[in-house]
């Protein structure tokens, strides 16, 4: 494997790692956001 | 099968796994789903709606990767399909698996926990259907693959409704309905013009096992229902007259082009197809516009 190949694998770890960081943080916040409407209806589940 | 397991050595880009998805599938999907609940007589908080709608767009997306894990010999045998990233070597079998079954789960997880049961076994039961019974069973040994594989993209509206109101009524049903009528003369049209592809991947489309003839008499026969379910919300008193003269104004565009495609007689090798492409195109705008009165209906009125 060159140099070459080990730059493109690692660039697109990171470009995957970057979309992954983005998705997770806007799931954190649409179940921050779920709980706070669940409290509010007053909804048990 | 093992088309790629040679040849990937890279990690997928992430594109390739959106992708996977059929974004262009999910629209319809996307689009039906929110009529179903936005048609449903219960409002639906906006975040919980947001998140329902977009439960379906992922519980779509993991069964279309699914869909592609299991037919990468197939897609490597049609021009249309060439280029999706298993076939053209840009990504493992295992990862899109995983990819699918991950999404599946997570899909349904969300849905149960953020909306409710009803809409979660719905979801649940398309994805499986797709998967098992279409994907898998029908596809290859059937030409009624598609009619009755077509049940999978009929559920989102009653899953949207099934969101919105914790249980189904017969609204919900006839919107299924539409769409499962609405398939076949929709994907025979497009099987019309792309039978070569088709008949390359081996697979049993209907012009490809019965002939051209007998789709185009099929086209025609599928409209006539598709229509009656179309246009049964009105006089049942479920929808208003706005929801009732769109449908019957779009159904009747609808049947005159498929009575044009039924009746046509073309030579297969010169023929350009284009009241063939013309309806498989208005296909999908009506599917669109026939759910968007409906929408507009229950607002207006």
């Amino acid at each position: 494997m060159t140099d070459d190949d080990l730059d493109l694998i690692r660039a697109r770890q990171r470009s995957r790692a970057r979309v992954m960081a983005v998705l997770l943080g806007a799931f954190v916040v649409l179940v921050f956001a779920i709980s706070i409407v669940k409290i509010r209806l007053g909804h048990p589940g | 099968m093992s088309i790629s397991a040679a040849t990937v050595t890279l990690p997928a880009e992430w594109r390739d796994f959106l992708a996977l998805t059929k974004p262009r599938v999910m629209s319809l999907v996307v689009f039906t789903g929110l009529c179903g609940m936005l048609a449903a007589p219960v409002p639906i908080h906006p975040v919980l709606g947001f998140t329902a709608i977009l439960c379906i767009a992922l519980g779509a997306g993991a069964a279309g990767a699914l869909n592609q894990w299991y037919e990468a010999d197939l897609d490597a045998r049609m021009k249309r399909t060439a280029k999706r990233p298993l076939p053209a070597g840009r990504m493992d079998r295992q990862s899109a698996l995983h990819f699918g079954v991950g999404l599946a789960g997570f899909s349904l997880a969300l849905m149960y926990f953020a909306i409710n049961l009803a809409a979660t076994l719905i979801l649940a039961v398309s994805i499986l259907f797709y998967v098992f019974v279409y994907t898998i069973w029908l596809k290859r040994r059937t030409p009624q693959n598609i009619v009755i594989g077509g049940a999978a993209g009929a559920f989102p509206p009653m899953i949207g409704w099934a969101a919105a109101t914790g249980d189904v009524t017969l609204l919900p049903v006839l919107l299924f309905g539409i769409i499962f009528l609405w398939t076949p003369p929709h994907f025979w049209a497009l099987a019309l013009f792309v039978k070569t592809d088709y008949a390359n991947a081996g697979v049993p489309m209907l012009p490809v096992v019965a002939g051209e003839r007998t789709t185009r008499i099929q086209i025609g026969l599928y409209t006539i229902p598709m229509i009656v379910a179309a246009a049964a919300p009105w006089p049942l008193g479920l929808a208003g007259p706005i929801y009732g003269i769109a449908a019957a104004a779009l159904s009747g565009l609808f049947l005159a082009m498929a009575v044009q495609v039924a009746i046509r007689r073309t030579d297969p090798e010169s023929d350009a197809m284009i009241p063939e492409k013309r309806l498989f195109k208005y296909s999908i705008l009506y599917l669109f516009l026939v759910f968007g009165a409906l929408v507009a209906d229950r607002w207006f009125t």
